[in-house]
């Protein structure tokens, strides 16, 4: 015994490295995951606490659909739990985890590329590299790739790799804890964190970088391999069972996109077999947008997800209501708004909201209310030094003379009584270029 | 099941923890399920081979034992024994080869016939399983064992899991008598036994998967490539097959040893070999002496003329590189060693007057240097054509070899496109180094195990642990199996 007991020890000591490998990756995942994985651990943090709000809104997806949807547009009761690289095979056991530990939510909107109806791509790079799932939804994922014989799933040595990663093996965790120096992500997946919880689980494509390519591109057919239809029949299913409004949108593709007519009946024909199977479900598409509004060829930017959030909210009034912003949801627009770079947008961007702009020609200065009439709360006035804006019960900000652009811009949130931003442009036509 | 499975890794410690937990009567039966288990999870109707082959050998033995001194008789229960192994052999491995063969013949012969092909599923490790019961046959036949009255001791030693489908072939006078004494946990042994599997796994999962990923590369387009290219993809193939068969022997040895059976060695650095002749004495050991026990001697060895001889040789390459593979590459293979050494002592009074008539100090360092990359130079050389996948591509490979205009890549990082990149390169030249080093030292005879116990502990477990490390970062590069399952 004395003997079996010492070579369990050695055993331990061999193994050591790969042990302290283990507890390291697992207690400070921040610490050294690259820049998705903090995404994919807020949404398993906020899938899997208990319900402390109630969300009467979901949404479910891939990039797209996180880059898509913005609920502090849509209503401060919705929550974006779509993740990059997720299929419905995953979107699946969200759904499930979140039912969990939460009451169902009135409305679920689901929405993906196509893509991810024929493949995964993230499943081992991300899902599995985060720890997503559980071990036993992990592994149910991989039985029933393998009963489907879904090949994007089965990589050649997909039980090791699942184990290396269960295990957190350094075949697979070395390399980011390398680059990582161990320790010097910590910051910026924290802070990444923050920007989940102030957009509610939008982190795709933030930001107002413009698609610039895009040849004209025709999409020619639409099929769903076999164990993505199950699984994204399963979550319908799922949703249908628990009295969840399933809508179904199809996200614009910019404007270089087309559908070729055998795209469109495969669509239809597919969407028909869903929707005779579940009556109660809505499909709609919204076919292209503008290139302006996208950051590359599938995610819409922050404008975009602007304008879709907002035609949702036309499409469907009832499933978001009219209640007044939130103070985070203030503080989330806010945030958007600071990475505007097209001067005209941000007329759309305060538009209903309490929030001012205040414009500086170098000849006058004029300001813009978000609700509409004139400005009458807060006072412009110039000073030698430059302009003030004298605000009601709150000090005065002064501001200076632009020095360059044709106009200085300054947003300011009055629900907070906050300068939201400062900038400048340059005019061009009907088009205001930043100044930087 | 593969020893380089997660499976293997759960279903190894099991086996070995019930046999050392269950009373001595039952051990050797628990270690017959374990490996009939282990031999069906790959394919569960093969068994009956397996079975099958168990069944007739044992057999046999008995009735040879009976036979007592009616030679003729018991030349007739071997004969049959050998006939109904090698049937099962020649039906599994050889019949679509034969037929194709035939086909091609006939075709040369403007003899146009439509030649049947049987859909078979090759049994894995047939050839090592088969070859280990008729040298019992044959053990038996000779009166050098007793036969096995224990039928479930013989078909443990078929059967035995670590070393069934891709040896070492075992021979009844080691193993058989070894499963006769069930054993008790040892913690040296099991220690040692477990040291061994670690470097086992470093040999196939280090070394082997990372050369096989360049080798894939060139030989998988081989047309694109040449000089440098092939010349590296040939040397890597050399150490990827070295690697990966003495890998399998050594996690066998290794977890034989955990149980407490020792099985033979396959391999003694086998690249430092001096001659063609000494690299058959240290590469796979088991096969080439049983070759030599059940084959060559049998043929009249070297006993007679200096032309039998030489035929000799000849059948025993051929029936070697037969075994390895229904193909005429490995014919091809198999025949040019032969020739190798026919040739080598050919020429070797021609030589050894050369030598002798310049002078040359034929005992020092460098001389020994030169013949040991001589024979690796030949042995390269044979190992295209066990390598490529037909006859031509094997001699477009050899003749692109010669093609040394690309001597550029060696500058210009070009090298690094061929599959691996340069953090593997580093790890494949560390492990390779690491390999030459344990070569030389068991080539000074130092016990490598006893040399690592005698280090300070510090040292000792960074050893450990650059092998754990490196062995789990290979994990991402690791081949399905080992190259000598399809024998």
């Amino acid at each position: 015994m004395k003997n079996i007991v010492k070579l369990l020890i050695k055993c331990v000591c061999v193994m050591l490295p790969m042990i302290v490998i283990y507890i390291y990756t697992w207690v400070n995942p921040l610490a050294y995951m690259d820049e998705e994985a903090p995404h994919y651990l807020w949404n398993k943090e906020i899938v899997n606490s208990g319900e402390d709000f109630y969300y009467d809104t979901i949404i479910l997806g891939d990039s797209m659909a996180n880059a898509a949807y913005m609920p502090e547009i849509l209503s401060d009761t919705a929550i974006n739990l779509s993740l990059g690289g997720m299929t419905p095979v995953e979107n699946y056991y969200v759904l499930q985890d979140w039912l969990r530990t939460h009451s169902a939510p009135k409305v679920c909107y689901i929405s993906f590329q196509d893509a991810h109806f024929v493949m995964q791509d993230c499943f081992w790079t991300r899902t599995m590299y985060a720890h997503r799932f559980r071990t036993e939804q992990s592994r149910e994922i991989l039985r029933t790739a393998e009963i489907f014989q879904e090949v994007t799933f089965l990589t050649e040595n997909y039980w090791t790799d699942f184990i290396s990663y269960e295990l957190r093996l350094p075949n697979k965790y070395i390399a980011s804890l390398m680059n990582a120096g161990f320790n010097q992500r910590y910051e910026q997946n924290v802070e990444s964190q923050k920007m989940d919880e102030l957009h509610r689980g939008r982190y795709v494509a933030r930001g107002a970088d413009e698609f610039k390519g895009g040849e004209r591109a025709a999409l020619e057919e639409f099929y769903a391999n076999p164990l993505f239809e199950d699984y994204y029949r399963r979550l319908i299913g799922m949703c249908v069972d628990h009295g969840i409004q399933v809508r179904i949108i199809k996200l614009p593709h910019p404007e270089n996109v087309s559908y070729t007519e055998e795209y469109i009946a495969q669509y239809q024909e597919f969407y028909d077999r869903l929707k005779a199977d579940y009556p109660g479900i809505t499909v709609d598409w919204i076919a292209t947008y503008d290139k302006k509004c996208f950051m590359d060829a599938n995610h819409l930017n922050t404008y975009g997800a602007l304008r879709l959030s907002s035609d949702i909210k036309e499409l469907y009034p009832d499933d978001f209501g009219n209640a007044p912003l939130s103070k985070r949801q203030v503080e989330a627009v806010s945030d958007s708004i600071r990475s505007v770079k097209r001067g005209e947008q941000l007329t759309e961007w305060i538009a209903g909201r309490d929030y001012t702009i205040y414009v500086n020609d170098g000849t006058q200065i004029f300001s813009i209310s978000g609700l509409g009439g004139q400005e009458s709360r807060n006072e412009v006035c110039r000073l030698e030094q430059g302009l003030a804006v004298k605000r009601e019960a709150a000090d005065a900000w002064q501001w200076e003379e632009p020095v360059i652009g044709d106009y200085t811009v300054a947003v300011m949130d009055n629900y907070n009584q906050k300068l939201v931003c400062q900038k400048s442009f340059w005019k061009e036509g009907d088009t205001y270029y930043p100044a930087e | 099941m593969l020893f380089n499975s997660m499976s293997f890794l759960i279903f190894f410690p099991l086996v070995t923890l019930m046999y050392f937990l269950l009373p001595r009567r039952v051990k050797n039966f628990w270690l017959l399920l374990a490996s009939y288990y282990f031999y069906m999870c790959w394919n569960a109707k093969y068994a009956f081979l397996l079975l099958s082959s168990t069944v007739i050998t044992y057999l046999s033995g008995i009735l040879m034992e009976r036979a007592k001194e009616h030679i003729a008789y018991k030349k007739w229960v071997v004969a049959g024994s050998f006939v109904l192994n090698l049937g099962i052999l020649f039906y599994y491995k050889y019949i679509n080869f034969l037929l194709e063969l035939a086909g091609q013949i006939l075709r040369a012969v403007h003899i146009e016939l439509e030649i049947p092909v049987f859909d078979i599923l090759l049994p894995v490790g047939i050839s090592f399983y088969i070859f280990q019961a008729l040298s019992y046959t044959m053990d038996v036949y000779r009166g050098d064992i007793y036969a096995e009255k224990n039928f479930f001791r013989y078909a443990l030693f078929v059967s035995f899991f670590p070393q069934l489908v891709a040896g070492p072939i075992e021979r009844s006078k080691n193993l058989l008598k070894q499963l006769a004494k069930p054993k008790k946990f040892d913690y040296a042994r099991v220690r040692e036994g477990l040291l061994l599997m670690l470097w086992g796994y470093f040999l196939k999962l280090v070394i082997a998967d990372r050369c096989a990923i360049l080798v894939n590369t060139v030989y998988g387009d081989y047309a694109s490539y040449r000089g440098f290219q092939i010349i590296l993809a040939n040397v890597l193939f050399a150490f990827q097959i070295y690697g990966d068969f003495m890998g399998y022997s050594v996690i066998a040895k290794g977890a034989a040893k955990v149980l407490g059976y020792e099985l033979m060695e396959n391999f003694t650095q086998p690249y430092f070999a001096v001659s063609v002749r000494d690299f058959w004495r240290r590469w796979h050991i088991s096969l080439s002496s049983w070759l030599r026990d059940y084959l060559y001697i049998p043929l009249g060895g070297s006993r007679r003329t200096k032309g039998i001889k030489y035929r000799n040789i000849l059948i025993t390459f051929l029936v070697s590189g037969l075994w390895h593979g229904a193909s005429i590459t490995f014919v091809f293979w198999g025949a040019l060693h032969g020739l190798y050494q026919i040739i080598g002592e050919a020429l070797e009074p021609v030589f050894n007057r050369c030598c002798g008539s310049l002078h040359v100090n034929r005992e020092n360092f460098s001389w020994k240097c030169l013949r040991i990359l001589k024979t690796f130079f030949l042995v390269d050389i044979a190992w295209i054509f066990f390598r490529a996948d037909t006859l031509p591509a094997a001699l477009q490979i050899l003749r692109q070899s010669f093609d040394l205009s690309n001597t550029g890549l060696l500058l210009n990082n070009g090298l690094y496109e061929l599959g691996l990149n340069e953090r593997n390169c580093s790890v494949l030249l560390i492990a390779l180094l690491v390999l030459a080093v344990r070569g030389v030292m068991r080539e000074r005879k130092r016990n490598i195990m006893e040399w690592l116990s005698e280090q300070n502990f510090l040292f000792r477990y960074a050893v450990y642990w650059s092998a754990v490390l490196l062995i789990t970062f290979s994990l991402d590069i690791m081949g399905q199996e080992f190259i000598y399952f399809q024998f």
